[in-house]
């Protein structure tokens, strides 16, 4: 019985060599004798015991060698000298290799900095991590409405009553005029915000005190750039500035840098919320943006458990009071009023309620876009692996030579790891190049504004060298090993080269993988780019060619019908209407209605308002189904009388039978006669489904929406404005067509279909260069083969296919692999969508006969190159 | 003469390398030294003093012959130089010294 494996295995690594053999020696004999006096099991716990009395500075310290030993920078020197030759031996291989690297490592680089900043998001006030926004969901119908915002009294009165909640505060989004002199501008991101809100969000101020400046009523607190714009060089501390067509006076206290870009809310100016008295606060609508400041040991989960009790005390009484009805039904609310918390770093990424301030991101296209990334350096790692081990019978007499010199296993492999590693680091020079060119483009489609200084941070930099040298070595790991594990005899008898088919089903597996994601990202920029052309021309059940809508003619005042009536009479004028109200625009009333049925009152819905007027169907086009228009001719119409929609008629239970005639109740207990029904119309944007929606006369808002008819509209254009003017209205005229602000919807879309397109294209371009090389390499090796086909008699095209066949089929197994998981992916994304196309066999066709016909294009340059080489050349040589 | 640099346990293997000469090395002495003490002794331990005292020039050393236990790896024999033999004496006459000089009832007190 030998004494232990592991402990000898243990005692060779640490020991000193020169003392090995007595150490070893003794260690043996010693056992011997234990086994005889004590027996092989407690020998061999004994053993164990002594072998770690040798770990002490005597056995571990090595012996001085007389001969210099190569240090390791040495080796290192000589690695890269000889990783350098070789690279630049093969110089077409290099180029390939390093552009494929290099597109990889862009696409990696840019995306990486685009889930860093989507990640960063409201992460800057001190106490991020404690600050949550109060959501709203509203169960009703069996659908569940959420809102981020809540009613005025909610955020304060939480406060009140829960200790955790150490602070609250609320942000209201305005658009109005704002004007010093003759500055007047329309501000599209003004914001009410309660005294504390800055404070909380720990925005620096550069001018004012923090906690003082949004007190008093009339106060405001600006951007810098903001206050360069309306008072120049002067000081605008205590400054008066006029908000709205009002003029209300408001006085500058403060002045902060800017909003950062990574925030949920970008306002460019805050005005003090104490400015609105309000005298009755409520807790069951709709109102401000409200957030809590929870202490440290606040656990939302177990705070939002306790919701419901305030929901009993609060907002049971006011929805009892507001719809009339019963205590026992109005305690219902209790289940379908819902206050939750939703944590400030997550709501740009995880919190996508249709009532955003700004369009947010999404955690899905961060995930997407991650993999994407990887899979696009992936790709071009292949390409490396594939044609370093093609390349194998090139290298191997190479190794041979090394081996016999003495090169050991471990040392070859670092070698070959060497020129990998070498490559992309010349690679991630390239990107960087490549990064400088395509970073406007990039922040184009991704709706960022990164600069290229970030890419100079040594932070960015050391994490790019770390993800081109890891990158290196899984390129090369493979044909490290493999290289270096072919044995001396074989490589120099040069007996290596029979069928390698290990070696072959490694590259087939390689292809299809870089193929099928090639195909699968064909797919999906085809899917994405028809579900937005099926969107964009998807009918929409109203007219928005030449439609205007002027938003803000309520600055005219009193003149806005005379206004109105003027527009009618010219020629160009289809129709006009009074209402600020546009299909895809901003302005969006709301509110809960019940049907009034001859038995029972129904189900409570929810129900988007827009206000009108006589002209307004006729103006955007918009169908009578049942009943009639609002007319003139009943008075009751401007009071009592409403239009809904075909959805509505279906939410409220009223499918089969005639809705015309029967009323409606909303909250306040106001009771509305429906006298008609229209068509559904999307008047927010395809990618919801039409929701129940009430037309209603007066209250506009102040605005109109003109259908024109004519060749020229710039000079209609022209003629508005004079007319405008003419009417000395109190600020310039804003316009804009619906078909534009329509286009406007489809935004993000249309980033996703050119980020896929985008990425489609280099997962191409890499795959191909890829292909490109290994069948360039793979002929050369077949030239003699050629050569004498051709002697034999063999014909050019029967060469090509020859030689294009193997490639071809490896293709077609990629598109086969790929179409599945495209078309369940694809699926998955189109559920988004209210309205969308089917995937449909064609697309999957038309991917696949793209990626066949660039491979075959790749494939066949070489092929019938080779094809038409004189026999008499290939066959002359050796 | 340095008498502070010889360590306790660095004089008893010393002692019984010259005890046992010619054959001294490791395992022999360790072997020796866990019969005379009762205590375990590792080689481990007994090579390190071995090897600082070899160090002090107390003891020199040659590879001896392989055995079959020891998988044919051969043992370094140590023997006692003559600078070792003085530095021996020298302890062993202070200590002899000192002894004497222990008043016989007291001596007689112990055992």
């Amino acid at each position: 019985m030998s004494p232990p494996r592991l402990a000898d295995r243990l005692l060779t690594w640490f020991c000193a060599p020169h003392l090995r053999e007595e150490v070893l020696g003794d260690l043996h004999e010693r056992y011997a004798i234990r086994v005889k006096r004590v027996g092989a099991t407690r020998a061999r716990r004994r053993y164990w015991r002594d072998v770690m009395t040798y770990m002490r500075p005597e056995f571990l310290k090595r012996q001085p060698q007389n001969f210099s030993n190569p240090k390791t920078t040495d080796m290192l020197r000589n690695y890269i000298t000889v990783a350098w030759r070789n690279l630049m031996t093969n110089k077409s291989f290099t180029a390939i290799n390093m552009l494929g690297l290099a597109i990889g490592l862009t696409s990696f680089m840019l995306i990486a900095v685009y889930v860093y900043n989507e990640l960063s998001y409201d992460k800057y006030p001190t106490h991020a991590n404690q600050i949550y926004r109060i959501h709203l969901s509203v169960t009703g119908n069996g659908d569940v409405a959420v809102y981020p915002n809540v009613d005025v009294a909610v955020g304060e009165g939480m406060q009140k009553a829960f200790p955790e909640v150490i602070a609250s505060t609320r942000l209201g989004p305005a658009i109005d005029y704002v004007q010093y002199k003759d500055n007047q501008f329309k501000e599209t991101h003004l914001a009410f915000a309660d005294s504390n809100f800055l404070q909380l969000f720990s925005i620096p101020f550069i001018k004012g005190n923090p906690a003082t400046a949004l007190v008093a009523p009339n106060s405001i607190v600006v951007s810098e750039e903001f206050a360069k714009k309306y008072f120049g060089n002067e000081d605008p501390m205590g400054k008066s500035l006029a908000v709205g067509t009002q003029r209300s006076a408001f006085t500058v206290t403060g002045i902060i840098d800017k909003i950062p870009d990574n925030s949920h809310f970008h306002a460019d100016a805050f005005l003090s919320l104490s400015t609105h008295h309000i005298t009755n606060p409520t807790w069951s609508n709709l109102g401000f943006f409200t957030y809590l400041e929870l202490s440290e040991k606040g656990d939302p989960k177990k705070l939002e458990a306790k919701f419901p009790q305030l929901v009993a005390k609060y907002v049971v009484p006011e929805v009892q009071r507001d719809m009339g009805i019963s205590l026992a039904e109005a305690r219902k609310s209790i289940d379908t009023f819902r206050f939750s918390l939703q944590p400030l770093t997550d709501i740009h990424l995880y919190s996508n309620t249709k009532y955003e301030m700004e369009p947010n991101g999404d955690i899905k296209y961060v995930y997407i876009f991650s993999a994407l990334a990887l899979f696009i350096l992936l790709l071009a790692c292949i390409n490396f692996t594939n044609l370093s081990t093609a390349q194998a019978a090139k290298r191997s007499r190479e190794v041979g030579i090394r081996k016999v010199m003495g090169s050991v296993k471990n040392q070859l492999v670092f070698q070959f790891l060497t020129e990998s590693v070498l490559l992309t680091l010349l690679a991630m020079v390239v990107a960087y190049g490549l990064l400088f060119l395509l970073l406007p483009y990039f922040n184009q489609v991704a709706d960022k504004q990164l600069s290229f200084f970030y890419f100079l941070d040594y932070r960015t930099i050391l994490t790019l060298f770390g993800v081109s040298i890891l990158s290196g070595i899984i390129a090369g790991v493979y044909p490290a090993f493999f290289l270096s594990s072919f044995s001396i005899i074989k490589t120099l008898k040069g007996a290596f080269f029979g069928k390698g088919s290990q070696k072959k089903s490694l590259h087939s597996g390689l292809i299809v993988f870089q193929f099928a994601i090639s195909t699968i990202l064909l797919i999906a920029t085809l899917v994405v780019y028809r579900q937005l052309q099926y969107m964009q021309n998807k009918k929409l059940g109203y007219d928005k060619d030449q439609v205007i809508a002027l938003p803000d003619t309520r600055l005219l005042g009193d003149q806005q019908l005379a206004f109105k009536e003027q527009l009618a009479q010219n020629s160009h004028v289809v129709a006009a209407s009074l209402s600020r109200y546009t299909p895809g625009g901003i302005m969006m009333d709301g509110t809960q209605i019940y049907p009034k049925n001859e038995t029972s009152n129904g189900a409570e819905i929810h129900a988007n308002i827009f206000h009108v007027d006589y002209d307004y169907l006729r103006t955007l086009g918009i169908q009578v189904l049942q009943g009639r228009n609002f007319s003139r001719d009943f008075p009751t119409d401007s009071i009592s009388g409403i239009l809904i929609n075909e959805s509505a008629v279906r939410e409220l239970g009223w499918k089969n039978t005639n809705p015309v005639g029967k009323s409606v109740v909303r909250s306040g207990n106001h009771e509305f006669k429906v006298i008609g029904v229209v068509k559904d119309f999307n008047y927010v944007s395809v990618k919801q489904k039409v929701a129940p929606l009430m037309l209603m006369m007066g209250r506009n808002s102040g605005g109109i929406v003109v259908k024109i008819k004519t060749t020229d509209v710039s000079g209609f254009l022209d003629d508005l404005k004079k007319q405008w003017t003419a009417f000395n209205a109190n600020g310039p005229l804003e316009y804009h067509f619906l078909d534009d602000q329509f286009a406007t919807f489809y935004a993000s879309e249309q980033r996703t279909q050119q980020l896929f397109t985008a990425f489609a294209v280099l997962a191409v371009i890499i795959a191909s260069l890829g292909l490109f090389a290994l069948s360039a390499f793979v002929i050369e090796q077949r030239t003699k083969e050629i050569g004498i086909r051709k002697v034999m008699g063999s014909s050019i095209p029967g060469i090509v296919q020859l030689l294009v066949k193997d490639f071809i089929q490896l293709v077609v197994i990629a598109v086969v692999i790929a179409s599945p998981i495209a078309w369940y992916a694809m699926n998955h994304w189109l559920e988004d969508f209210a309205y969308r196309i089917d995937v449909e066999w064609w697309m999957f066709a038309l991917s696949g006969l793209m990626a066949l016909s660039i491979a075959l294009l790749t494939v066949s340059y070489q092929s019938i190159k080779a094809a038409l080489m004189n026999p008499v050349k290939s066959l002359r040589s050796e | 003469m340095r008498r502070s640099d010889l360590g306790e346990f660095e004089e008893v293997v010393l002692l019984a390398v010259a005890a046992l000469s010619p054959s001294a090395y490791s395992v022999s002495i360790a072997e020796e030294l866990e019969h005379e003490t009762g205590n375990a002794v590792s080689t481990g331990a007994v090579h390190a003093a071995l090897q600082r005292l070899e160090q002090k020039g107390y003891l020199r050393s040659e590879l001896g012959e392989a055995t079959a236990e020891r998988g044919g790896r051969r043992k370094r024999l140590f023997t006692v130089t003559a600078l070792g033999g003085r530095v021996l004496s020298d302890v062993r006459a202070v200590r002899n010294r000192l002894w004497d000089r222990i008043i016989p009832n007291i001596r007689l007190e112990w055992s």
